[in-house]
């Protein structure tokens, strides 16, 4: 009898009981298509609609996983507050987005007022699947921190679609992405209200 | 059965406490000694208890000052949170050890 590991095991299965929600994976679906809405965008000469676009379905999306857990979710599943190890996770992920975007930006920098230092041979080839393999990275972190496995294999959908359109430039691959996450995200969803009631009792 | 007690050397069954021993609530408090605190949903969800019997266990849980209950207003609706006591916390650990004790002395 292994206790110890058994409480563990139990705390996780709580944990990740939450996922079968399928609103998360909406989530990810969602921001994937935004970036497809914004290429798609791109041919309008306004460039501020092409932003607020893929902006609007962004904020979209966070509302949905917010309001999504609050309104759906917990009267289905009930409310637990987890231990302080978990939250401090959250605080986590939120410094490796953080970490993330500042490289982001300190390379697009770099980009454009050192256009020299990029002018290599093959360097689109380069940038592309560096910048593909940094975003699945980061993702895979954050899979890491929600101990959430699906997470993983969007984490590759996610760097592997980058690297593409970058380098193939095909934005269509952004709509293809995003519907191989919101399918299976969508059925899970539909699944979760089907089969689990808000429980009426208090 | 006091939660304080030490267990016997021999590892006795008769030192175990049976507040906790009862299967339900054994997973009840296994649940709320993981997590900070839950609801009423949350367990009936994990432990697959039904709201009556949740809450004939809670009560008893209740009486032995074992968990809080925690009643407050969530956006004007009323919510029941669930936490172990420090008692109810130590209780759960001594019965732990006491378990694992008594299962290592059985032979093989």
């Amino acid at each position: 009898m292994n206790a110890p590991l058994n409480l563990k095991e139990l705390e996780r299965k709580a944990f990740r009981s939450f996922y079968q929600d399928g609103i998360w994976d909406i989530f990810f679906g969602l921001m994937m298509f935004a970036m497809y809405t914004f290429t798609v965008f791109n041919t309008l000469e306004n460039k501020a609609l092409r932003i607020l676009g893929m902006l609007f379905l962004e904020i979209f999306a966070v509302f949905f996983l917010i309001y999504g857990k609050k309104l759906i979710t917990a009267p289905r599943l009930g409310e637990v507050k987890f231990s302080t190890q978990r939250t401090k996770n959250l605080g986590k992920i939120i410094l490796v987005n953080l970490i993330s975007l500042i490289v982001l930006a300190a390379f697009a920098i770099l980009k454009t007022s050192q256009p020299d230092l990029f002018n290599i041979e093959n360097s689109e080839l380069y940038s592309s699947v560096g910048m593909g393999v940094w975003i699945a990275f980061i993702t895979s972190v954050m899979a890491y921190f929600l101990d959430f496995d699906r997470l993983y294999i969007y984490a590759l959908i996610y760097g592997s679609t980058f690297a593409a359109v970058l380098l193939l430039d095909l934005p269509v691959l952004f709509l293809a992405a995003s519907l191989l996450i919101l399918v299976p995200g969508g059925i899970l969803f539909t699944r979760f209200l089907m089969t689990t009631k808000p429980i009426q009792g208090e | 059965m006091s939660p304080d007690k030490q267990p016997t050397p021999d590892g006795s069954m008769q030192e175990i406490d049976k507040l906790i021993h009862e299967p339900a609530r054994l997973l009840i408090m296994a649940y709320l000694y993981v997590v900070e605190s839950a609801d009423f949903t949350f367990l009936m969800r994990q432990t697959g208890l039904t709201w009556g019997n949740l809450s004939s266990h809670m009560s008893k849980l209740e009486e032995a000052e074992y968990i809080q209950v925690i009643k407050e207003f969530k956006e004007k609706r009323p919510n029941t949170m669930l936490k172990l006591t420090h008692l109810g916390r130590r209780a759960f650990k001594q019965y732990r050890q006491q378990m694992l004790q008594v299962l290592e002395q059985l032979p093989d």
